[in-house]
């Protein structure tokens, strides 16, 4: 089992990505056309990353919970379509930029149509409009939120140092998934993570790679997508939920005057703090939740919530 | 003088009654207040008599407070040592002479697990095993019903986890009885071993054996 889950959740994800991701740039050929400071010449294979991480998702997904075609009938297998869409969305973003207005009305829709993808086992089972229309504008937002500003940051600086902080930000995600009572999908978080870390184990090596904006749409869409499983099917808690979304805010706010002009390392350190400063907590308030049980905390008697023991009919 | 102590015993017994008789009505009130009202007699009577004058078919509705179904699989291949059971069953069986007129349907509420340890039962209902939320019900739904000894052997769709397949369980009776407030029971235990990989309940497959076997006690109020 611990090898299955190494193989697909983490080995084959990175693997496949990171050989997508050399596919398309050939950072390696003397052809390749590069800017002085290394980075490949704009539109040259930037939709690789989009494509390179949704396949590697894609492929640890199916190996650890089935394709689309298997008995797992779980709302977390509408990832695997997220993943894909996110991949087609972001590689055609990268080949054809489109007009600022269409390229939100896309990004709407499609964050519009995860949410309510995601939601709609929900929905099925009534309830009032007004929470239902709020639970959608919730997860749609934070997609769209994750999306704009990982996109933000990695056209106005990529390079290794941004890969580093969106796989803390993912594996911070996975944490939380894991103490939110569902370690299947905490896995098919870490999954994702590993998609990540092959693209940002290439970043190293060649900057020219570093470019990951393309990747956007996929991190938006799977791995909110997986917290908001985590929020509406298992234990996973609303702040931490808020918190993990607003994470990549640290990723731009390095670009404000004051610590554009720091050290490149200086601004590395910044902008992992950054995020480790909503993503910590998110991990910290997860952890609290899992390892405090419910009845102690809400001063409980009988330490098990929802105990038949607390039914005062209980046998009778 | 002894007619007296007669007149005396005469009142005292009087009294005696006419206070037995508002002590019982009080009690009778308070029983009733608390839903718990005795039947009259008549109504006894005719519970007794309920089974000579039953119908063709009749009808039951399953009590969730005296049915439930237990669940047991093996613990890392080393022992059956988790265990638990469905709190909230409820459906509804009809017993008839005829074959077709013999049906069962179960629902299981998914959120009523309950193993005796808090964060197991949260793990159970999340999306690495039942994923109550999305799947809150878990239904059976009977499809053919043949005598089978003493009891029944039924065949029906059971929906787990969002998956139906067809099943088959042998469904002892156990009997029937008139409980004290005037209602006629039934009751059936069966057991039936599923594997939980079938309806796409794959959660931990080292750790939590990949087979179910499900105890089902059921015992219905005859409407």
């Amino acid at each position: 089992m611990v090898i299955t889950v190494l193989l697909w959740g983490a080995i084959a994800p990175a693997l496949l990505a990171a050989g997508l991701l050399l596919f398309a740039l050939q950072p390696w050929a003397s052809a390749a056309p590069h800017d002085a400071a290394g980075a490949a010449t704009p539109h040259r294979g930037r939709w690789g990353a989009a494509v390179a991480l949704a396949a590697g998702y894609l492929v640890g997904h199916w190996g650890l919970a089935g394709g689309p075609l298997s008995t797992n009938n779980d709302i977390s297998q509408m990832l695997l379509y997220l993943a894909a869409a996110g991949g087609v969305v972001g590689a055609l973003d990268a080949l054809w930029r489109p007009p600022l207005l269409l390229r939100w009305a896309l990004r709407l829709a499609l964050c519009g149509a995860s949410s309510w993808l995601l939601l709609r086992p929900l929905l099925a089972q009534g309830g009032p409009l007004l929470q239902h229309a709020l639970a959608i504008s919730t997860v749609a937002g934070g997609m769209l939120a994750a999306w704009s500003l990982v996109d933000g940051a990695a056209e106005s600086e990529p390079g290794p140092g941004l890969g580093l902080a969106l796989l803390l930000w993912v594996v911070a995600g996975a944490a939380v998934l894991v103490m939110a009572g569902t370690a299947a999908v905490g896995q098919l978080a870490g999954a994702l993570a590993a998609g990540l870390g092959g693209l940002w184990v290439l970043t190293w090596r060649w900057p020219a790679v570093g470019r990951l904006a393309s990747a956007a749409p996929v991190l938006a869409l799977v791995a909110v997508g997986q917290w908001a499983v985590g929020l509406f099917y298992a234990e996973l808690p609303k702040a931490s939920f808020v918190l993990l979304v607003l994470a990549p805010l640290g990723l731009v706010l390095v670009q404000l005057p004051l610590l554009a002009r720091r050290a490149p390392l200086v601004r590395l350190a910044l902008r992992l703090s950054l995020v480790a400063l909503l993503a910590g907590p998110a991990v910290a308030i997860a952890a609290r939740h899992y390892f405090v049980p419910a009845a102690a905390a809400s001063g409980g008697t009988s330490g098990a919530a929802g105990s038949p023991a607390d039914d005062a009919n209980y046998g009778y | 003088m002894k007619t007296r102590s007669n007149r005396l015993m005469g009142l005292s017994l009087t009294l005696a009654a006419a206070l037995s008789l508002v002590l019982d009505s009080g009690v009778a009130g308070a029983e009733a207040a608390a839903g718990m009202a005795k039947k009259p007699a008549t109504a006894t009577a005719t519970i007794t008599e309920a089974p000579a004058k039953a119908a063709a078919v009749e009808s039951y509705k399953i009590d969730p407070e005296h049915s439930s179904v237990v669940f047991q699989a093996e613990h890392v291949g080393a022992g059956i040592t988790i265990g638990g059971f469905f709190r909230g069953v409820t459906g509804t069986f009809t017993v008839g002479k005829k074959p077709a007129d013999n049906a069962v349907k179960v629902e299981i509420d998914a959120e009523g697990v309950y193993t005796g340890v808090q964060k197991r039962d949260l793990h159970l209902k999340s999306p690495d095993f039942l994923n109550t939320k999305q799947f809150p019900k878990i239904t059976f739904v009977s499809t053919k019903v043949v005598n089978a000894g003493k009891g029944v052997s039924v065949t029906g769709d059971l929906t787990l986890h969002g998956v139906t397949k067809p099943v088959t369980v042998r469904l002892l009776k156990i009997g029937t009885a008139a409980d004290p407030w005037g209602n006629f029971r039934s009751g059936y235990l069966g057991e039936l071993m599923i594997k939980r990989s079938e309806y796409g309940v794959a959660g931990m497959p080292g750790g939590v054996g990949e087979k179910l076997k499900l105890t089902i006690a059921i015992e219905g109020i005859r409407q």
